[in-house]
């Protein structure tokens, strides 16, 4: 996992250092910047072809959580949900209207189109009860009934399409990037398991991954910061 | 590029995201494995004459008994399919040295009360014990009763010396003589004086050598959890009886509990009794410890003790009694606080297979086994650790058997009460081992549902001969979320099989079986509803599948 990791940062000090090593002939072309949003936060670097054609390579790291409450044949449960994401994404930018006699809007306009490597896709939850379980005039712990927990994983490789927003300046060389769009998953893998009470409802995990066999679309809504070299 | 393509695609994106986004948790059922208890008991109540009881009252007493529930979770307890489910709270956990104990009181009409104490040890997760109830209208082989009539004077007082004599047969050899005086009367419950002419005296009389006379001993069997001192405390022990009767009567309609003055009663003793005081065959000049039993209370009381006569070339010993219950003459023998604990070794079960194996303790006489003392049943699988409790301090053998009785392996202890550590028990092979690993699985379906319960609640299966009378159902073993393998049985018979669950007994009948098996409980083609009363079963399997929201 840790060269995985590496991997990303190696192409991204690469492109940098690419940017780095082309004179001034070439400036304006490079771009690095930082970016955050339904991702989680990440870095890019960027280069740019022409005025409508560039390539944007990003590295992107998200954990998320929440908490609901369940209730099954009445008895009520805690899910505890948390999520993984990382990645590294190489993407095609193309601005069809970038020409001086456009509007502002549609010169910053890009459509996206790429793919990304995820090192980390899953997502875990754990149920536990939230009351005491009674059989007849016995009380059992909400402690000793035990828990229920169930990981989703997709596969590696997803590709990504969406609109951009490119180089709307704040200040000089700092500009502010937008992007929608959304990462298209394989079909996740769902594991289901239950420990002491709640062992035997291992059945629910054929449900489980039926349910979240359409959990394919991952939207990537985010802003970023960008600096022109 | 068109602009219009851009809101298109955005839409395209939006709509692929929230359709993709449908309640991941639809349809999950989740629920809880009510078999949340992990120390269990069965009683295995069973009648001395081989049918079904009904309409049995069972009573739980005791320092533990209130730590013990059905499986319901519930504090009322029956007998169904002749078993009695025990289940220690699961918040309770024996420790060592310090067992749960408790009696459980059977009382059935027609047949004469048992209490057999239970004793859930840390080892032993799941115990099994017997309970015989006699049958009065039809006694078993080595007991037999008299009844007689006497003639009752005014205010229903004797009005000449009586004498009661029982005569051999039935297996039995003993006798017992009532001797009542002139001028007794008699008392009910309340100790008030019964007016009435005429006296009906029941006198049981039972052969103490005989082994199924010592597994119908009152109590139980032999190994007396509490035996009342006369100055009110209590002990325990083995005791080794070597006479036991109960004597009943009633004048007119009304039982008689004591009298207004000592009767005497005389206990021919088994001759060839072995006296564990003295190591002996019993001879006259022996002190003889006299017990009573009160099934009113389920506890053996010391009377004193009594010295050995001879009558007429017959071994004997008097007592006098104000009272009528149970009396035996015998040793009290003291119990090893030690438990004694084993470890099986059985290659014949290393393939993960289990069996039933049953164990009897004997006391000994010239090397040999003598009385029955105890028995009980452990699963067992090769390398299963289980211990036995309440050995007497005398010299005993343990012998151990298969399902079928047949005898695997015995153990002659010296003094029961030295051992410690694990003892190691190699079984021999059982004969019936050759069949192969049958295993079974059953899934339930409730009418109405396409899927089959996700949980099922533990059972337990007993099977028989195809067609073999109902007293001969043997335990298969417990069935685990539906599933139970065994080499118990052949592939080439057909058997009768038994499963009880909480107060309910479903019968399947003449069913051959093969290696692997696989059925599904339901109202639809090619499933089962059971042999006998499908519609009962199916009304029964709509009313438990509603009670647990299917």
């Amino acid at each position: 996992m840790r060269k995985l990791l590496i991997l990303p940062m190696v192409l991204l000090f690469a492109t940098t250092m690419v940017a780095q090593n082309q004179d001034d002939a070439s400036a304006q072309k490079f771009a690095l910047g930082i970016q955050g949003g339904t991702q989680g936060l990440g870095i890019n670097g960027a280069y740019a072809f022409t005025n409508q054609l560039g390539l944007r390579l990003s590295t992107n790291m998200a954990s998320f959580g929440m908490s609901d409450v369940r209730s099954w044949n009445s008895n009520e449960y805690n899910l505890d949900m948390k999520s993984k994401f990382s990645n590294a994404m190489l993407q095609a930018e193309y601005r069809p209207f970038n020409f001086a006699n456009e509007s502002r809007f549609l010169q910053k306009l890009a459509v996206t189109a790429g793919a990304a490597y995820f090192f980390k896709s899953k997502a875990n939850a754990t149920g536990t009860p939230s009351n005491n379980y009674a059989l007849g005039d016995l009380t059992i712990n909400k402690e000793d009934i035990g828990t229920i927990q169930t990981e989703t994983k997709w596969k590696s490789f997803a590709p990504y399409a969406g609109l951009g927003l490119r180089q709307m300046k704040i200040k000089n060389k700092l500009s502010l990037n937008a992007d929608l769009g959304s990462h298209y998953l394989s079909s996740p893998d769902v594991t289901l398991t239950g420990d002491k009470q709640l062992s035997g409802n291992e059945s629910n995990q054929a449900i489980l991954q039926n349910n979240l066999s359409s959990y394919r679309w991952l939207p990537v809504v985010q802003l970023g910061l960008s600096y022109q070299l | 590029m068109k602009r219009f393509y851009f809101p298109l695609f955005f839409l395209f994106i939006s709509a692929g995201i929230l359709t993709g986004c449908s309640d991941p948790l639809k349809d999950l059922d989740i629920r809880v494995d009510t078999n949340v208890f992990k120390y269990s008991a069965v009683v295995e109540v069973k009648s001395s004459t081989g049918e079904p009881l009904s309409n049995a009252t069972v009573t739980l007493r005791g320092q533990d008994a209130d730590k013990i529930y059905n499986a319901e979770g519930k504090k009322s307890f029956t007998v169904s399919g002749g078993m009695i489910l025990l289940n220690l709270d699961p918040k309770v956990v024996p420790q060592d040295g310090n067992p749960i104990k408790f009696n459980v009181d059977v009382a059935a009409n027609n047949f004469m009360p048992v209490s057999i104490p239970v004793i859930i040890s840390k080892e032993n997760k799941s115990t099994m014990v017997s309970a015989i109830m006699i049958n009065k209208n039809s006694l078993p082989q080595g007991m037999a009763v008299k009844t007689s009539a006497v003639s009752l004077g005014a205010n229903g007082t004797t009005t000449a010396p009586v004498t009661i004599n029982t005569n051999t047969g039935s297996g039995v050899t003993e006798t017992v003589s009532i001797a009542l005086p002139t001028g007794t009367q008699f008392k009910d419950a309340s100790g008030n004086i019964i007016s009435a002419g005429a006296l009906s005296v029941s006198t049981l009389v039972a052969n103490t050598s005989s082994n199924d006379v010592q597994e119908l001993f009152p109590g139980g069997g032999l190994s007396l959890s509490e035996v009342k001192s006369a100055s009110g405390g209590s002990t325990s022990g083995t005791f080794l009886p070597a006479a036991l009767t109960e004597i009943s009567m009633s004048a007119g309609n009304t039982p008689v509990k004591t009298f207004n003055q000592p009767i005497e009663v005389t206990l021919q003793l088994d001759q060839n009794y072995l006296n564990p005081v003295t190591n002996a065959v019993v001879k006259a000049g022996d002190q003889l410890q006299i017990l009573s039993y009160s099934n009113d209370q389920g506890v053996w009381a010391q009377e004193g003790t009594g010295t050995v006569v001879n009558l007429a070339g017959k071994l004997a010993l008097k007592l006098s009694t104000t009272h009528l219950t149970w009396f035996s003459a015998g040793s009290l023998v003291a119990d090893c606080s030690n438990t004694y604990q084993v470890k099986f070794a059985a290659t014949w079960l290393s393939n993960g297979s289990t069996h039933p194996v049953g164990y009897k303790v004997f006391s000994v006489a010239n090397g040999s086994k003598d009385k029955q003392l105890s028995a009980g049943t452990f699963t067992v699988t090769n390398g299963t650790e289980a211990s036995i409790s309440k050995l007497p301090s005398s010299a005993v053998i343990i012998a151990y058997y298969d399902i079928e009785g047949n005898e695997l392996a015995a153990q002659s202890v010296q003094n029961p009460c030295n051992i410690s550590g694990v003892q190691a028990v190699t079984l021999n092979t059982s004969p019936i081992s050759g069949n192969p690993k049958v295993t079974m699985q059953l899934y339930v379906r409730c009418p109405k549902n396409t899927q089959a319960v996700t949980l099922l609640p533990t059972f337990y299966l007993y099977y028989k001969d195809a067609g073999a009378p109902a007293s001969s159902f043997k335990m298969l073993g417990t069935v685990t979320k539906g599933y139970i393998s065994t080499t118990l049985l052949s592939t080439s018979k057909n058997y009768d099989f038994k499963a009880v669950w909480g107060s309910y007994v479903k019968y399947a009948s003449n069913k051959q079986v093969s290696q692997d098996n696989t059925a599904t409980v339901g109202d639809g083609s090619g499933e089962l509803i059971g042999t006998i009363a499908g519609a009962t079963n199916l009304e029964m399997l709509k009313e438990v599948c509603s009670e647990n929201g299917y």
